[in-house]
């Protein structure tokens, strides 16, 4: 932080603004980085990277609005930089698919079906916006209010509504992207791996 | 204003969506931070915070070495290496290194037993204990003639920025008019430095002295804003609390 005091007194009143910052946003933090598709094996890491973020740039942070907002911004831009740098790896980029969902052990081939849904529906999340997947994702899979969101990110429930138009239409648009992407891969296991 | 419906509940979403969404119904697009992530993410913002006061005391070690570096030159450009090696008192074991710190280690100077802890900080007083260590004084007078070690650029640069602030400072109750113009001197010689803060506190009270009340009103709520949680969060309060009411 470099416009921070740097005397003991200061360098303690930062740590307890940022450890108190931790204290209250460390879970909307580590749940926004995982709707934005950080995969479970690096989101120790992402998480940390907001923090040493928000460590650097309190001094910018005015009180004018909301926290949650704040970090929002800082969320996305962090799942930015871990896209494109998982995309220059060469990795899958895919999220691990959360395996909370219930499964209907008795029924094997339904559990199949149930998983194989879930990895398509993280293919297409991968797909989007970030900011558009968070919204898509808070609204329809973690079944989070409108208005929470909207208290959330600080802005109004109207916003919030056509936000989640936008989401919705990014996701059908990505759906788009990723079934072409199925059916040339599918073309080409047919012709056996020759374009 | 009404809730959308989800597009797994509502007839009229698109088909595949909905078919897609039905079928996955239950799955989570996030799952709470659990307790062993939290504890270990606080460990490591710990050790991330411990880091400045690491950072400072390794300045000042560098700095402790440099001086050191610097006097053994010095006795050895003075007297010269091949003196060094012939004088009478010098055992034949001990390399001219160690001869040449010998008067350093042996000077009946009083030097402080424990060295200050290096502070790094905004105070111009703290920042000029950065450039040198009493041990680190003492050999530079055990020199004979004497050499001051030299500071490093960003040693320097600080205890520039700091003895301009001090300046200012210094007119600040005779003359607030020249304080301001010493402080925006500052400001234009280091627009980016350690400072800042200070420099603006000082300005904002240079004003409130000049009576210029609505400029120090501005800058003043302005730095509030910046120095939130800071040290210097009361001390802007109290001055803007001196400001006659807008």
């Amino acid at each position: 932080m470099g416009e921070m005091p740097l005397s003991l007194e200061g360098r303690e009143a930062s740590r307890l603004d940022i450890l108190s910052i931790h204290e209250e946003n460390a879970d909307f933090v580590w749940r926004m980085l995982q709707r934005m598709g950080v995969r479970d094996a690096d989101i120790e890491d992402q998480l940390q990277e907001v923090f040493v973020v928000v460590h650097q740039r309190l001094h910018t942070f005015d009180g004018s609005a909301r926290m949650t907002t704040w970090l929002f911004g800082i969320c996305t831009r962090v799942a930015a930089a871990y896209r494109r740098r998982a995309y220059r790896r060469r990795e899958e980029v895919v999220a691990d698919v959360p395996e909370d969902g219930r499964v209907d052990e008795g029924d094997p081939e339904h559990a199949v079906i149930a998983l194989q849904a879930r990895a398509r529906l993280f293919g297409i999340l991968d797909l989007m916006d970030l900011e558009k997947r968070a919204i898509f994702v808070m609204f329809e899979l973690d079944e989070v209010p409108c208005e929470a969101i909207a208290e959330m990110l600080g802005v109004p429930v109207g916003t919030v509504h056509s936000r989640l138009h936008a989401a919705r239409k990014d996701f059908q648009a990505a759906l788009a992207r990723f079934s072409a992407r199925e059916a040339s891969q599918a073309a080409f296991r047919r012709g056996g791996g020759k374009p | 204003m009404s809730e959308p419906t989800r597009w797994r509940d509502d007839d009229g979403s698109p088909p595949e969506v909905r078919d897609l969404l039905r079928t996955v119904k239950g799955a989570r697009g996030s799952r709470p931070l659990p307790a062993a992530s939290r504890a270990r993410s606080v460990a490591r913002l710990d050790r991330m915070l411990a880091l400045p006061a690491a950072a400072g005391l390794l300045l000042w070690l560098k700095g402790v070495a440099v001086a050191a570096g610097i006097g053994v030159l010095g006795v050895a450009a003075v007297k010269g290496i091949p003196v060094l090696l012939s004088s009478s008192d010098t055992a034949a074991t001990v390399s001219p290194v160690s001869t040449a710190m010998a008067p350093v280690m042996t000077k009946p100077k009083p030097a402080p037993t424990t060295a200050p802890v290096p502070s790094v900080t905004a105070t111009p007083t703290a920042t000029a204990s950065v450039t040198a260590s009493p041990t680190a004084t003492a050999a530079a007078t055990a020199m004979s003639p004497p050499i001051e070690p030299a500071p490093s650029t960003e040693t320097d640069s600080l205890a520039r920025e700091a003895a301009m602030l001090d300046r200012a400072r210094a007119l600040l109750g005779s003359d607030p008019g020249a304080a301001l113009a010493a402080l925006d001197a500052q400001a234009v010689a280091f627009p980016a430095g350690h400072m800042s803060l200070e420099r603006e506190l000082l300005s904002v009270e240079a004003l409130r002295r000049l009576h210029r009340d609505s400029e120090a009103r501005a800058r003043g709520e302005s730095l509030l804003r910046r120095a939130r949680g800071s040290i210097y969060e009361d001390r802007v309060r109290a001055i803007l609390d001196e400001l006659p009411p807008p």
